[in-house]
């Protein structure tokens, strides 16, 4: 599986990409965005399998990130990676067309229970 | 019609949150009366709301604080000993202990209340202002909470609220 991380911080990129590797699933490449914008490119131009995505970021926050990739029509699986998911948050970002919501703090089972049930 | 301040996040709220992210066993006590002066190195955190307003302080022992982030971040206590020592956290162990306090702010969001955010971080020379002090000082929310963070210390964590 070929993941993108979007997050500024760097630490918390470091913490999903650990987690990710904790999971029962085979992780082939892991790469990293500090924003929406760096990401969008990035998104675009690669063939990935998921994308894990803050919500709150400068320059280009999540949800925006995301409008612009499905306008884009990249359709990679898609999860918001948050400290917090109110359900207004969660019904945008559904809209936009996420798959999943991660709250933090996060262990790998509760990650990959709220995959598998997207 | 008036929102509430945001809150103070609830001991064991805390203490899960901070064992959870942290994956550490952590203690937490929550002593009575009003947060007690306290003469250690500050490390401070400032929470906002979504118009900038500063609405919240969370102050920690810088030691604390540093051990917050070398925890998240699984690097040894020596880590966070030798910032405590020099004042200054390297970048990496700054930008997990800003994620720790970024996370806690989830705490201090209820339904109905103010939303707040994380925005900034000081310590040492640098301080918050003053109209941010004196509006702290006299916040009508103020809890003092001493941690264990297991193979990490302990330390003491003020939330100031207005």
């Amino acid at each position: 599986m070929n993941v993108l991380i979007v997050d500024d911080s760097k630490a918390m990129r470091m913490i999903v990409t650990r987690t990710l590797r904790q999971m029962s699933i085979t992780v082939s490449s892991i790469t990293e965005a500090a924003d929406g914008s760096e990401a969008l490119p990035i998104a675009k131009a690669g063939k990935f399998d998921l994308i894990i995505c803050d919500w709150n970021m400068p320059i280009m926050n999540g949800i925006d990130f995301l409008r612009e990739i499905r306008k884009a029509g990249v359709r990679t699986r898609f999860g918001f990676c948050t400290s917090e998911a109110t359900p207004d948050m969660r019904a945008l970002g559904m809209q936009a067309g996420a798959q999943f919501f991660v709250t933090k703090p996060f262990t790998a089972d509760t990650f990959q229970l709220a995959m598998k049930a997207a | 019609m008036a929102i509430a301040p945001p809150a103070i996040p609830d001991a064991e709220e805390l203490r899960l949150l901070l064992s959870q992210l942290l994956g550490k066993p952590v203690t937490l006590k929550a002593p009575a009366g009003p947060p007690k002066p306290n003469p250690a190195p500050q490390f401070q955190a400032l929470y906002c709301s979504d118009d900038g307003t500063p609405r919240a302080v969370a102050s920690l022992d810088f030691l604390f604080a540093a051990c917050l982030g070398a925890a998240l971040a699984m690097m040894p206590l020596a880590a966070a000993q030798d910032a405590a020592k020099t004042g200054k956290m390297s970048e990496m162990l700054l930008d997990c202990t800003k994620e720790v306090l970024n996370v806690s702010a989830r705490l201090m969001n209820k339904p109905g209340g103010m939303r707040v955010v994380l925005k900034k971080v000081v310590s040492g020379t640098e301080t918050l202002g003053p109209d941010i002090r004196a509006k702290m000082a006299t916040a009508p929310l103020q809890r003092e909470y001493d941690l264990e963070i297991g193979g990490y210390g302990r330390g003491r964590m003020v939330f100031r609220a207005a």
